[in-house]
């Protein structure tokens, strides 16, 4: 389950609004490569996950996630602190405005509200995870993106951490994937999937042990219980 | 990130920083800066070959405090996930009880002096001072 630990991951202070960049920001707080798509990705996935380093980084990362989700919408919000209608205008953030004023509401850059079409849980571990690959990569882009857009010191710090710690899950998903792999036959595997088919020959049951009557023979079975 | 170069960074007594005054009350430390200027925490740095020392920021009293809870706070996020794929690693589980108890000293002494940053940790008993501001997106220093 989840508290609430009252700060944030990283501190934003911003002391000039500017409505333009809060335009592109936002991408990150609801959009196809933004943190509530990660969040939402990481926390789901984990459910037919049937490997503990899988489980924790899942959980972990996922909650993360929802810390650097917070971070984006504080940078939004100081982003468009008392704005004049003229401002408003001027910046382009008028569509917005006029539906949500000053509100933070989870879409693209472009406009596109943010939906569960931007994310996948495929219940196969060996796809998820390179879903997860692909999307911290993709979420570095989108902050490579903006810093291109940004010149503000405050802004662009809190962003260049939140770029970094996309490096660091990218990292961590690789070698949770390679953990899976080590759980999976060498010869192939895509033999089955092990959240969902049952391997023929030993059995792996959490409770009662494995049945295999080797560790090489545990490992053939995508038994996770070595 | 490595763990090492991490905990290296935030070069850790376990002392309060020099100027931080015993009060509740916020005060700036002498010839500070009230406001903007680079936000980049040691620990956080890409090229940590310079560290800046929290010290030396135009930062008033009760965000050294802060910033203590945000350092070792990250120190602790980061080999949470670095030992979920390397559970045996024996330097990084000794890494974890080190900022660990970092970290919840940082907690003890933040909290004790600006309030609660869980809300188990709510002691004043004629008000619930959870709700008290700022709130963290808000960008301010209590």
């Amino acid at each position: 389950m989840w508290k609430y630990e009252k700060r944030l991951q990283y501190p934003v202070k911003i002391s000039q609004p500017n409505p333009k960049l809060a335009q592109f920001i936002i991408s990150q707080y609801g959009g196809p490569d933004g943190e509530m798509g990660a969040s939402m990705r990481y926390l789901s996935q984990r459910f037919a996950m049937p490997y503990k380093m899988a489980k924790g980084a899942l959980t972990d990362i996922g909650t993360e996630e929802l810390g650097h989700l917070e971070i984006v919408g504080a940078i939004v919000h100081q982003l468009t602190r008392n704005l004049t209608p003229e401002e408003i205008e001027r910046s382009g953030f008028g569509p917005y405005y006029i539906d949500h004023t000053v509100g933070v509401w989870p879409q693209a850059a472009g406009g596109i509200p943010f939906n569960a079409c931007e994310f996948q849980s495929k219940g196969d571990p060996i796809t998820d995870l390179y879903e997860n690959l692909a999307a911290e990569q993709k979420a570095r882009s989108t902050y490579d993106n903006i810093l291109r857009m940004v010149k503000d010191p405050e802004v662009c710090d809190p962003i260049r951490f939140l770029r970094k710690r996309e490096i660091v899950h990218f990292q961590r998903f690789g070698e949770v994937l390679r953990d899976v792999q080590d759980h999976l036959s060498s010869k192939n595997f895509y033999a089955f999937n092990p959240s969902f088919d049952i391997p023929q020959g030993p059995r792996c049951n959490q409770l009662q042990g494995c049945e295999a009557s080797s560790k090489s023979e545990a490992k053939e079975a995508g038994c996770g219980c070595q | 990130m490595n763990p090492e170069e991490n905990f290296q960074t935030m070069g850790y007594a376990n002392s309060r920083p020099a100027g931080c005054r015993e009060s509740s009350r916020c005060r700036q430390l002498p010839g500070s800066r009230e406001g903007s200027g680079s936000r980049q925490l040691s620990g956080y740095r890409e090229d940590s070959g310079s560290r800046t020392s929290f010290r030396s920021r135009p930062n008033s009293c009760c965000n050294a405090l802060m910033n203590q809870v945000y350092q070792t706070g990250f120190a602790v996020d980061d080999i949470l996930l670095y030992l979920d794929t390397h559970p045996c690693d024996p330097a990084a589980l000794a890494y974890y009880q080190q900022v660990q108890a970092l970290y919840q000293n940082a907690v003890q002494a933040y909290e004790s002096q600006y309030g609660p940053l869980f809300m188990t940790n709510v002691d004043d008993r004629n008000y619930w001072t959870w709700i008290n501001e700022p709130w963290p997106w808000e960008g301010g220093c209590i």
